[in-house]
């Protein structure tokens, strides 16, 4: 038989050890939708019970300990988990209606409730979850209920039961294998049946370790609350202090008192047992003496707030300002070589990241280069494959509006810049950039960095690589052979312009000599020289 | 149908996909018992079968995004903000992880309740 005091105490115990554990249940989360904190949620839910509970006289019957739990868990219900819970604990209210002791059959039916109740509340039931764990536990408890009438035993076994169950969860739910977790929902309503388990034995309440974890005031909301006041420093010293009250201690309120009249800021927060304490001043001294006089003092600290804003203040220096928009669109470049940064210079980059082949800048670099260009819409260039998902990512964190163009190469993105329209709104804008990178060929030349056997073609380091539109055309051993070569593939019968990228390590007369060679062969097109200075690549040829 | 435009070129999703997928969700969601036929032509289609699991979601578009009504009913004894809460956020997930489409609110009508 258990008495109303020890249900009492039971329920206790449990909403304390849910709240000690739950940031272990909260790792177990594994979707992100949409019961982020399963753990927390679940604390947040049972702990609403507690003020009430403890409340409660200690002679309350079961049926109204059961009754105030279940109605303090209905309307702190938070998340699924937690409206689960509360289900659960409103099969205790139905089946203790009207007892004064609960029985062992009054448990089973207790729990057969609260699953029949969570089951009724969902039209495809998922299992794998606390359901599934709620609903075997019952199923055990019932199995046994004939071979015992000790409520104690049945809990002992359905904490068992409830254990093998959620071992079981992985293999209901492939989420969960795949993360290898179990569910979190169900190890916490272990935790939770398993504390009742231990008091019915005759252990004690677990004590709570974070005492705000399951109060209305959580630490968080307490350092948003503090938060909002730190704009301005009128006071020199932030001091922080929790009071675990005297008895008889005097009206926290005149604490507050005196402290809004030495500093700013003040928040004091009080439970049964503690007193928080928050107060800007520029006599820490006076704040903690004070405090003394309401109890003992723990964790206290003091924090020098100029100096903090000052490296504060560093800190943000070092980082880039976000430059104000004065016209509507703005380019960003990544590029490599002086020759290509001055040709996205001149067709009106307004900032180039460095970067490219085997140099790939990261997503800050490219997020400042976006803050930093003084337009409304940003268009990214990367110009390398490897370059546009760096891109894609700063998209998210820039204040603006930014588009990547998916340009691969060098030339597709002059292509993209040179057909910006800037009268044309950002649609046709972007429209027309992407045809028109999607109109050019690129050839580039390059060497092999090391010995590889690559689409066919087995490659002897050093040796001249031809890569027509980013796939390996052919391997050569002779530079200037490979770049002629490779022209030659990639002007069609149609093709006007052919424009030739020099890199940093062919020499000016070498380049010309391909030019001429190149001009001579096709007299219908138009070749441009030009020295782009870039690393890895000998020749960047592009073709329109 | 919902057409999404984006700089490739047109993407149209119709309008039965969405609310099947819609519909699974909500139906999958905890304290959801029930998906109710809502307006005169979803409650002739539930008279004429007896099946029809799309009943109750609604959807229409408002410029690119995706507005979506669900009348539902639930059991007697469940915390019914908490519980539209997940569901909102559950659909809005669904939404944008498996159709792509962007959603500008999910409207929740909790019309019934079974005891």
């Amino acid at each position: 038989m258990i008495n109303g005091s020890l249900l009492r105490s039971a329920f206790i115990s449990a909403a304390h050890s849910i709240a000690n554990k739950k940031k272990s249940v909260d790792e177990l989360n594994v979707f992100p939708v949409p019961d982020g904190d399963t753990g927390t949620n679940m604390s947040m839910t049972i702990g609403n019970s507690l003020a009430e509970l403890e409340n409660l006289s200690s002679d309350a019957p079961c049926s109204t300990v059961s009754q105030t739990m279940a109605s303090c868990l209905l309307r702190g219900a938070r998340g699924n988990s937690g409206v689960i819970l509360s289900l659960i604990f409103r099969g205790f209210a139905k089946a203790l209606q009207g007892k004064t002791e609960m029985t062992a059959e009054d448990l089973v039916n207790a729990l057969e409730l609260g699953v029949q109740g969570a089951y009724k509340s969902v039209m495809k039931p998922t299992e794998g979850t606390i359901l599934t764990v709620a609903r075997e536990s019952a199923e055990k408890a019932r199995e046994i209920l004939h071979t015992t009438n000790d409520p104690t035993a049945i809990m002992t076994d359905v904490c068992i039961q409830a254990k093998l169950s959620l071992d079981e969860t992985p293999k209901l739910l492939p989420a969960l294998a795949k993360a290898g977790v179990v569910d979190a929902g169900g190890m916490g309503l272990l935790i939770i049946f398993e504390a009742m388990r231990d008091v019915f034995n005759g252990g004690s309440i677990v004590p709570l370790n974070d005492p705000e974890g399951a109060k209305t005031v959580t630490v968080e909301n307490f350092a948003s609350t503090v938060g909002q006041y730190d704009a301005e420093i009128h006071f020199t010293y932030c001091t922080e202090m929790l009071i675990t009250k005297k008895q008889g201690c005097d009206d926290p309120a005149k604490l507050r008192a005196y402290l809004e009249t030495i500093g700013d800021c003040v928040v004091v927060v009080e439970d049964d047992e503690i007193i928080k304490v928050h107060v800007h001043t520029n006599n820490p001294g006076k704040a903690i003496e004070k405090g003394l006089e309401f109890g003992c003092i723990n964790l206290p600290k003091i924090e020098n707030m100029k100096l903090q804003h000052e490296a504060k203040q560093k800190q943000s220096k070092r980082e880039f300002t976000p430059a104000k928009p004065e016209k509507e669109f703005g380019f960003v470049a990544v590029a490599a070589g002086k020759g290509i940064e001055a040709m996205f210079r001149d067709a009106g980059a307004d900032c180039i990241v460095q970067g490219g082949q085997t140099m790939n800048p990261s997503t800050e670099d490219l997020l400042a280069a976006i803050m930093s260009c003084p337009a409304e819409t940003v268009f990214v260039l990367p110009n390398n494959k490897n370059i546009i998902m760096a891109a894609e990512q700063a998209v998210k964190l820039a204040d603006r509006r930014v588009c990547v163009l998916q340009t691969r190469t060098i030339p597709q993105g002059m292509a993209a810049m040179l057909a910006f329209d800037p009268d044309a709104d950002f649609n046709t804008n972007r429209l027309e950039m992407t045809n028109a990178l999607e109109h050019v060929s690129t050839g580039q030349i390059t060497f092999a960095a090391r010995d590889s056997d690559f689409e066919g073609h087995s490659i002897k380091q050093g040796e001249i690589l031809a890569l027509d539109n980013g796939k390996l055309s052919f391997v050569e051993k002779d530079l200037a052979k490979a770049a002629y070569k490779l022209t030659k593939r990639l002007v069609k019968g149609d093709s006007s312009f052919v424009t030739i990228l020099y890199g940093s390590d062919v020499t000016d007369d070498a380049a010309e000599a391909l030019s001429k060679q190149v001009s001579s062969k096709f007299s219908n097109v138009e070749v441009n020289l030009i020295n782009g200075g870039q690393p890895v690549y000998y020749y960047i040829i592009s073709v329109e | 149908m919902i057409k999404i435009k984006n700089h490739l070129g047109t993407i149209g999703i119709s309008t039965a996909y969405l609310r099947q997928l819609i519909s699974n969700t909500a139906e999958s969601c905890f304290g959801v018992s029930g998906l109710n036929a809502y307006g005169a032509k979803q409650g002739v289609y539930a008279m004429l079968k007896k099946e029809n699991t799309t009943k109750g979601v609604i959807i229409r578009q408002d410029g690119d995004e995706l507005v979506v009504d669900l009348h539902i009913t639930v059991n007697y004894g469940v915390n019914v903000g908490a519980i539209v809460d997940s569901i909102i956020h559950k659909v809005n997930f669904v939404l944008s992880e498996q159709a792509g489409v962007p959603v500008k609110s999910v409207n929740v009508f909790v019309d019934e309740m079974t005891s």
